[in-house]
């Protein structure tokens, strides 16, 4: 372990890189030369605009059991439990979209007497806290529950986003879905990473 | 020219950039400066993501993963949050120098491979008031119950977050997590699949590569592998010559995550590294008196740890996890091999609608095998302890969920200070939705560590007239009981919109029997004569601090968000005598951090980060400004590339002074170019 005994430090300055500037400037060119698009770019956008999106999505491959709308043009609610993580994201993407001749409609609600009016809630992980309480109070509504909380299929959840090498998944429990009268398309089922039940 | 295409369609933008970019290849460092001054408001694309289909949207990329606000906003504690974005961001490639970021906490380096980090005061080379966790594994030596930062080392593409709680954390992790809890979360399996090859060179300090590659074992099954190298040369001495403390380190890894069944999943994880270090050494003996070495410093170590997680119904789960930790440590002054299991059980349930209430139960053996030196000698070379523990917590909501109140307890008995207790009750009040208030006391306990109590360490040594050698010796206590601290704190949260929070914290903290070094009466030792003055480990001092931090972050654009931080401290040594850890125990009064990210198009992103850290006096360390900046682009799915520079306004620049006769060592500037490949 002891390899040398010496007193003084060692005299003389820095070794310097000479052959670093010069590969530098290389790297800066090639960054800036290359087209974004020429290796075959995929889109990007913000984690909560692709959550959004799929919200949408979601409310166009579920079926209600009948008496879930109040008549054939009535709103179809989207809501989110407690602390907001979409911003203005939900509201643009929902924006005069109709689905199954239900338009859009997103709320926010805190309370389960709310959420039992929601035909989809969303229940961000900020609120994870009030979760299984939120999921328990929720048992015999027809509400689609989504969260995106890693245990929050597994707690009897419905759809839960997981992000996978920076893109947003989705794990889906069949058996609380259908528990709670809602009909899960086998299009959103076959692209699940993941289905329970 | 650049407005103009700033007014363009996005795919005229596109043909218009790659023109201009042609144009001015021969000028590429005056190219890149143009890209950077590209305003935000010109960011190429806006699509309907409504527009697209399930499958695509599973594929689009997600630019901003941030649960930190989230997750901030609902703790009574003071707490922040290090996202795998900020780790990316920051340009940095070790886990201490990632916490530079963090405000409360206090990171400096000591020489090329040792760091001191602590929380809210009291920074040193042993510092030890800090709990460290990896993936619910504590990583602190009994040695001295502080961290050796060279050997925590991750794939850091593969971590998820780090959470830092300042203050006690004590009441659910135990003794030592006095005045701040580092959590390192490393991604699930799932969350980490596919390839990734990331390797970093740069001008002074290092070159590494780095290996991942995760795979599925059919539904729900999931692994990955990885495999990381690197070698840094030394620093440099105070001088401007280079230093001994270049090192090169080895290490390996996996992670398993397998969902069992709906209810239950099971985690196994270990990593194993090898790694060889220089430092230099200044060491005080008889003959001869002083002498100044490199030395060759040698460490390997292992781990292995298992979860399994029940959730037993939609109000109740259990997890039980065990690890085991090998370490092994060869440096001319002291030398240790350490072995720790752990088992650890938790049960999380709900009660009524109300609570919800955690417990736990924990059980720890730690071994060790030591070899001391000429300088370093410990009373007992071989030595076996037990630590049992348990943990009770329950958060009680009230006024609808408004107000929040968590109360809880640990209860630890170890095998040297016996039974402690380390209570907290924490408050939280939800004003409104953009106004929070938290609240809190707790008390916490630090167990003397094994150089505490059982060292005799040589730390000076000089001759008295007429000429008789003497030795100024720290001698430990085997009787010495635990430091205890009464911490009260306090926080209130903002976030205006989405866009703008506000996260501010006090402290007022007492800490009591705090272990001092007292001068004892020399002695006359005959053969070999000499004299020695004894330095007393006794539990005669006491300190209050305070101080609090903000921290405060601005989305100005969505593409340009801004970060600052700041922290205060104020500490009062009530006894005349300094902590063993003391001898040179220091924090800065003052800090902040200013951090920018911005995201250009073409896929560029903009990093710019400036740190400032106020002087220590005691040991005449002037204060500094670092100003990090980064550049990087990813070229296609695949492919990214980043070039970045760290401490740009100085040459170099001291930050800490070790205690143990290490020879500290200039942080310099540094320039770095990195590529990550996905495949």
């Amino acid at each position: 372990m002891w390899t040398e005994t010496r007193t003084e430090l060692p005299p003389g300055g820095m070794t310097r890189n000479v052959f670093f500037p010069g590969l530098l400037m290389v790297v800066l060119a090639a960054m800036s030369l290359f087209p974004a698009n020429a290796m075959g770019q995929s889109p990007s956008a913000t984690e909560y605009q692709v959550k959004a999106a799929f919200l949408y999505n979601f409310a166009k491959f579920v079926e209600w059991p009948p008496g879930s709308f109040p008549n054939a043009s009535a709103p179809l609610q989207i809501c989110v439990w407690g602390r907001d993580p979409f911003g203005q994201e939900l509201q643009d993407v929902t924006h005069e979209k109709i689905v199954n001749g239900h338009p859009l409609e997103v709320n926010h609600v805190v309370d389960l007497p709310q959420a039992r009016s929601c035909h989809v809630l969303f229940i961000p992980f900020s609120e994870k806290a009030q979760m299984k309480m939120i999921l328990e109070g929720l048992r015999g509504a027809s509400v689609l529950t989504v969260g995106d909380t890693r245990d929050f299929a597994a707690r009897g959840g419905m759809i839960n986003f997981v992000l996978d090498d920076d893109r947003v998944k989705f794990e889906v429990n069949r058996r609380a879905a259908e528990e709670a009268g809602l009909k899960i398309s086998s299009k959103l089922l076959g692209v699940a990473r993941l289905v329970i039940g | 020219m650049l407005w103009g295409v700033a007014g363009l369609p996005p795919e005229a933008q596109e043909d218009q950039m790659t023109i201009i970019t042609r144009g001015g290849k021969d000028k590429p460092i005056r190219l890149g400066l143009m890209l950077l001054l590209l305003s935000a408001g010109c960011f190429a694309q806006e699509r309907d993501l409504s527009q697209l289909s399930i499958e695509d949207l599973m594929n689009v990329k997600v630019t901003s993963v941030s649960k930190r606000e989230q997750k901030l906003g609902d703790s009574a504690a003071a707490i922040y949050v290090i996202s795998q974005e900020d780790i990316r961001h920051s340009g940095m490639t070790s886990i201490p120098e990632l916490l530079r970021m963090v405000p409360g906490l206090n990171v400096a380096q000591i020489d090329g491979n040792l760091w001191a980090v602590s929380s809210r005061g009291f920074n040193s080379q042993f510092a030890s008031d800090l709990l460290v966790l990896i993936d619910g594994r504590t990583v602190y030596t009994p040695l001295y119950s502080g961290v050796y930062w060279d050997v925590q080392d991750l794939m850091l593409e593969d971590v998820d977050r780090i959470e830092v709680i300042r203050g006690p954390g004590a009441a659910v992790w135990g003794a030592n997590a006095v005045n701040g809890v580092i959590n390192i979360i490393t991604k699930a399996a799932q969350d980490t699949q596919g390839g990734l090859l990331s390797t970093t060179a740069s001008t002074g300090e290092q070159r590494s590569a780095a290996v991942r590659y995760g795979g599925s074992l059919g539904a729900g099954r999931y692994f990955r592998v990885f495999g990381k190298f690197l070698k840094r040369d030394g620093l440099a001495y105070a001088d401007g010559s280079p230093s001994a403390d270049g090192w090169d380190a080895a290490r390996g890894g996996f992670r398993s995550d397998l969902q069992i069944s709906g209810s239950d999943s099971l985690t196994a994880q270990g990593d194993f590294y090898h790694g060889n270090e220089g430092q230099h050494v200044t060491v005080y003996a008889l003959d001869p008196m002083v002498y100044s070495a490199n030395d060759g410093v040698q460490v390997e170590g292992g781990n292995l740890l298992g979860r399994w997680k029940h959730v037993a119904s939609a109000r109740s789960d259990f997890s039980l996890q065990a690890y085991f930790d090998n370490t092994q440590r060869e440096e001319y002054l002291l030398s240790a091999r350490v072995s720790t299991f752990d088992l650890e059980f938790q049960h999380h349930r709900l009660l009524g609608q109300r609570q919800e209430m955690q417990w736990g139960l924990n059980y720890r053996r730690v071994e060790d095998v030591l070899r001391g030196s000429p300088t370093v000698i410990f009373a007992r070379t071989q030595d076996g302890t037990n630590l049992f523990g348990g943990f009770v917590q329950d958060e009680i909501g009230l006024l609808s969920h408004r107000l929040r109140l968590i109360l809880g307890s640990k209860f630890e008995h170890n095998d040297c200070t016996g039974f402690d207790i380390q209570p907290s009750a924490r408050a939280l009040f939800v004003l409104t939705s953009k106004h929070r208030l938290w609240a809190a006391v707790s008390r916490a306990v630090s167990t003397p560590s094994q150089a505490e109590r059982d060292s005799d360490v040589t730390v000076s040594s000089f001759l008295t007239p007429p000429g008789i050698a003497t030795l100024v010796n720290f001698m430990g206590n085997p009787r010495l009981f635990s430091e205890q601290l009464l911490a009260y704190e306090g926080g209130y949260r903002w976030e205006a919109t989405s866009r703008i929070s506000l996260d501010l914290a006090g402290f007022y903290d007492f800490y009591h029997d705090m272990d001092a070094v007292v001068p004892g009466s020399p002695v006359m030792i005959p053969v070999p004569p000499h004299i020695v003055i004894p330095l007393d480990s006794t539990n005669q001092s006491h300190a209050h601090t305070y101080g609090g931090e903000a921290a405060f972050n601005l989305d100005v654009t969505r593409f340009w968000r801004v970060s600052v931080t700041n922290s205060h401290l104020r500490v009062s040594q009530y006894s005349p005598w300094s902590t063993p850890a003391g001898l040179g125990s220091e924090s800065p009064e003052q800090q902040w951090s200013l951090r920018s990210n911005l995201h250009l198009p073409h896929h560029l992103e903009a990093d710019v980060a400036g740190y400032s850290v106020g002087r220590l006096s005691e040991q005449q360390i002037p204060s500094y400004t670092r100003l990090d900046a980064g550049l990087s682009r990813s070229l296609g799915e695949r492919l990214a590339l980043s070039v970045g520079g760290q401490n740009l306004l100085q040459g170099q620049h001291p930050e800490f002074r070790s205690v143990l006769g290490v020879t500290p060592t200039e942080v310099r500037r540094n320039v770095f170019l990195k590529a990550t490949w996905r495949f």
